[in-house]
């Protein structure tokens, strides 16, 4: 126990400043300045003392005002449009004092600042060269693929998938660890299999009589899954055993020590091959934990607490950027983290019939916004609506569980609707009479991105 | 409730379920005892209403199958086809039958859980499935199951690659959407690279367009088919004749979609649609998009990293590891200069495996300027005038024809090539 208690408090308050009557107020940047100097860097010094395991208790509060701008539409609209003036113009400086031993340096810290790594997640991990010149338009800093991404990257990358590699756009790219990836996802050899876990399959919407579940199953008198299950995987069998908490949560312990000790048995063999210590990613589905296999969480939080203790550093792909900023370059390979590591999943005779109406109705959206660069009023609404409807029918996750081989009738409809819909608007745009009800009831349904489509962004 | 559910459940479970009925039962009854009173309580109930019952006998049963079909691998085993412990999936797949094998990148097996099993029934009447790959028998994508076959598996068999919120347990009844379109009216063709060893095109090609190509080539309809012819282009601005290779592949008809088999090299194609007279002569109606086929093993050695380490990290990093996607890199790569043996060994000592197969590569060399054919089919040379093909080999008897032509016509040469393959298990 130390001899001495601190509390810091930081207390965070602005008046409510909002024009919008004015273009420009200049006393709105109170908040952007704000932002882009104080909160913003604190929470990534939070984030850095968590990720290191710092302890670090502080107390931050926030006044109504300051909360109720930081929520505001416009006020983050315009905050998005002042920051990235300030990108631009520190680009620039980067540009200009280049040569400046003194200033140069500074100038490159404050792009640095106002540009904070930011990653993307490509869907499926799909990577096409080619790519990661609009993720650096972006300003992406760095982004995932899968182990043969990076392997089978041009010229060969030194250190494996243990660092990332960047690409002569200046995007770091991490590969992912098929290693500790088999070991969570493997249905052969991966923790969740093990007899003590909880049995997703057996629940009690088709375990008990309909009379005493039907209120809680499908209103249709079908049964469905209700999230209540008494069994454990117990053997192959058909024969479940109930679960048993106590021995789940033992094997979790037992699974995140083994896991760790896997990561640093498989640490000293990566080190001596390369030149700085490992990284090893490992990339998941979220809904692995928790969904499918229900002691996750507790995997997860077990392994938290422990690598410390187990030799394991637990960081983000960001402090190691931070820690390591030069990395080998290379232009990684086209490739995926589906089946076999490429396109079929998404290319299979269960699907490949969409693609022939994807890419005409993305034609079709091009050509529209193309007759309608300056839209206003329905005319707009509709051309974001098809947008959207463009986006849902591009969804990767309708090829996909058309392959996959249940819910597809679900999948097909959900293409074929929002084609339908976006030829609708297309014919309606084309002719200029756009039905505004059916238009409204769209929008109400498919409200995805709902304030940031714009189909400007069809214009080539 | 199917009464042999009821063998499946805890004594505790059953008791309750009866208490429910208000069945006089006791903890003190044995399990066969209360299931007895269950029974016997459901056939009363039958007999008091049998009409209504047997309505809903139809509907209770098919929801009912999920908890009963809980062991997976009994599932898959009825669904897998009878062939599926031959060596079908080891047997490389060919363009018109994808074949699914087990492995997947990230590990694991086909999304199969026993809710799909309930739901399927409203979602086969409605799907439309425009390509019916699920077929019951079809020779596609059902051999996953094989290499489990025999294996007690664990139920957790996660979808794996299925991230699933969206495969929810169960499907309400889906009212197929309206029809799109089967084409647009206009000619277009598309090329898509699906994985190292294939590509897909789809086309489409106007009445009048094909009218003006079959014109064109003064042959009537009985005299032209539908070809498509891919070209090699890569790094070449490419002028219709400049290609570096190509081959021609049966399209059918004016609209259709097909695989084609491509090398697993990173090369840039380009496909046409058009006719080709009884005579060989090819007429492009018109040509797709220029797509970039996938690389599928790693460059070729570089200064960058020394081969031993690389190998080593290869390994590490699961390029060995049976069910990683990189298994087929192996014999790509040659065994002796991509890994030592001992570290496989080591590797697959964790999980004992097999598999193998084989494909064939012709090649050869003639002048330059010579016309060279290969089963029939005009083979671009290189500039050093060699030449070379791969083909997927399924067990039985092939030939390949190779035939050279000397430029001014006076010289001709041929070889033909039989092989033949049959695989067995011992």
């Amino acid at each position: 126990m130390a001899d001495g208690l601190l509390a810091l408090l930081l207390h965070a308050h602005l008046p409510f400043v909002r024009h919008p009557e004015h273009e420009v107020a200049l006393e709105e940047d109170w908040l952007f300045e704000a932002l882009t100097e104080t909160y913003l860097p604190l929470l990534d010094i939070f984030d850095r003392l968590d990720g290191e395991q710092v302890p670090c208790r502080l107390t931050v509060t926030l006044s109504p005002t300051l909360i109720e701008m930081l929520n505001d539409p416009l006020l983050r609209e315009r905050y998005e449009r002042s920051l990235e003036r300030l990108i631009e113009l520190a680009e620039k400086e980067v540009g200009r004092t280049g040569t400046d031993p003194a200033v140069g340096p500074l100038a490159r810290m404050y792009l640095d600042r106002f540009t904070a790594a930011r990653a993307w997640w490509l869907p499926e991990c799909g990577y096409q060269p080619g790519i990661e010149a609009l993720l650096a338009g972006a300003g992406v800093k760095y982004f995932f693929l899968d182990a043969h991404g990076l392997l089978h990257g041009d010229p060969r990358p030194r250190r494996g998938v243990f660092a990332p590699a960047v690409t002569p756009e200046g995007v770091a790219v991490f590969g992912r660890d098929m290693e500790s990836s088999r070991q969570v996802w493997s249905a052969k050899v991966g923790y969740p299999g093990d007899p003590d876990y909880r049995d997703f399959y057996r629940d009690i919407g088709f375990d008990l009589p309909m009379d005493y579940i039907g209120p809680y199953v499908q209103p249709t008198g079908h049964r469905k899954m209700t999230g209540i299950k008494y069994h454990r995987v117990t053997g192959g069998a058909d024969d479940k055993d109930v679960y048993d908490r106590g021995a789940a949560m033992a094997r979790v312990r037992a699974h995140a020590a083994d896991f760790l000790l896997r990561r640093a048995e498989q640490t000293a063999r990566v080190a001596p091959l390369i030149d700085r210590p490992p990284l090893i990613v490992s990339p998941y589905d979220a809904e692995l934990f928790g969904h499918w296999w229900f002691e996750g969480p507790e995997f997860l939080e077990a392994v938290i607490r422990s690598a410390a203790w187990d030799g394991v550093e637990l960081v983000t792909p960001r402090d190691y950027l931070n820690r390591f900023p030069d990395n080998q370059e290379l232009r990684p390979a086209a490739s995926t983290w589906g089946l076999r590591g490429y396109s079929e999943m998404w290319l299979d005779e269960s699907n490949d019939w969409i693609y022939r109406h994807l890419h005409k109705a993305a034609e079709r959206m091009t050509e529209l916004a193309r007759a309608h660069p300056r839209a206003q009023g329905v005319t707009l609404r509709a051309l974001n609506q098809a947008a959207r409807e463009l986006m849902l029918a591009q969804s990767s996750d309708w090829a996909f569980i058309m392959k996959s081989g249940s819910m597809t009738a679900y999948a097909q409809r959900r293409v074929k609707e929002s084609l339908l819909e976006f030829t609708r608007l297309f014919e309606e745009i084309a002719a200029g009479r756009i039905d505004e009800r059916a238009l409204a009831r769209l929008e109400a349904r498919d409200n995805l991105f709902a304030a940031d489509v714009d189909y400007r962004d069809y214009l080539p | 409730m199917a009464s042999d559910e009821y063998a499946g459940k805890l004594k505790t479970e059953l008791i309750a379920i009866a208490r429910k009925k208000k069945l006089a039962v006791s903890e003190a009854m044995t399990k066969a005892q209360v299931i007895q009173a269950l029974k016997s309580a459901e056939k009363s109930m039958v007999a008091a209403k049998a009409p209504a019952a047997a309505k809903s006998a139809v509907k209770k049963s098919a929801a009912a199958k999920p908890a009963a079909a809980a062991p997976v691998p009994v599932k898959k085993a009825a669904q897998a086809p009878k062939t599926a412990a031959k060596p079908a999936p080891m047997v490389k797949k060919t363009m018109a039958e994808p074949v699914m094998e087990a492995a997947a990148a990230k590990p694991a097996v086909e999304p199969k859980r026993p809710a799909a099993a309930a739901k399927s029934a409203p979602s086969k009447k409605s799907a439309p499935a425009p390509s019916a790959p699920k077929a019951a028998g079809a020779p596609v994508a059902k051999t996953a199951a094989a290499p489990r076959a025999g294996r007690t598996e664990r139920s957790w068999d996660l979808p794996q690659d299925v991230k699933k919120f969206f495969t929810a347990e169960e499907e309400a009844d889906i009212a197929p959407a309206g029809d799109l379109p089967s084409g647009y009216q206009e000619t277009r063709v598309m090329t898509l690279a699906r994985d190292p060893g294939s590509v897909f095109v789809y086309w489409e090609v106007t009445a009048q367009n094909a009218e003006a190509a079959r014109a064109a080539l003064a042959r009537d309809w009985t005299r032209v088919s539908w070809m498509l012819r891919a070209y090699d282009v890569t790094g070449i601005d490419f002028d219709g004749l400049n290609a570096l290779r190509m081959f021609d592949a049966a399209a059918g008809s004016g609209y259709g979609a097909r695989y084609l088999p491509v090398e697993p090299e990173e090369r840039e194609l380009i496909v046409a649609i058009g006719l080709m007279t009884d005579s060989g002569e090819f007429y492009p109606i018109a040509f797709s998009n220029r797509a970039r086929t996938f690389r599928g093993k790693p460059v070729p050695e570089s200064w960058e990293a020394g081969e031993e380490t690389f190998s080593a990290l290869y390994a590490i990093s699961g390029g060995y590891m049976p069910g990683s996607l990189m298994e087929m890199e192996i014999s790509s790569l040659g065994v002796s200069s991509f890994g030592g043996a001992s570290e496989r060994g080591a590797l697959q000592a964790r999980e004992f495996f097999l598999w193998a197969d084989c494909e064939i590569t012709v090649y050869g060399g003639t002048k330059p300027d010579a016309r060279l054919t290969l089963q029939g089919r005009p083979v671009a040379l290189r500039p050093d005038g060699t030449f070379s093909a791969r083909f997927a080999l399924p067990d039985g008897a092939h030939g390949y024809p190779v035939r050279a032509v000397s430029a001014d016509g006076v010289d001709k040469r041929g070889i033909d090539i039989n092989v033949s393959r049959a695989t067995s298990i011992p």
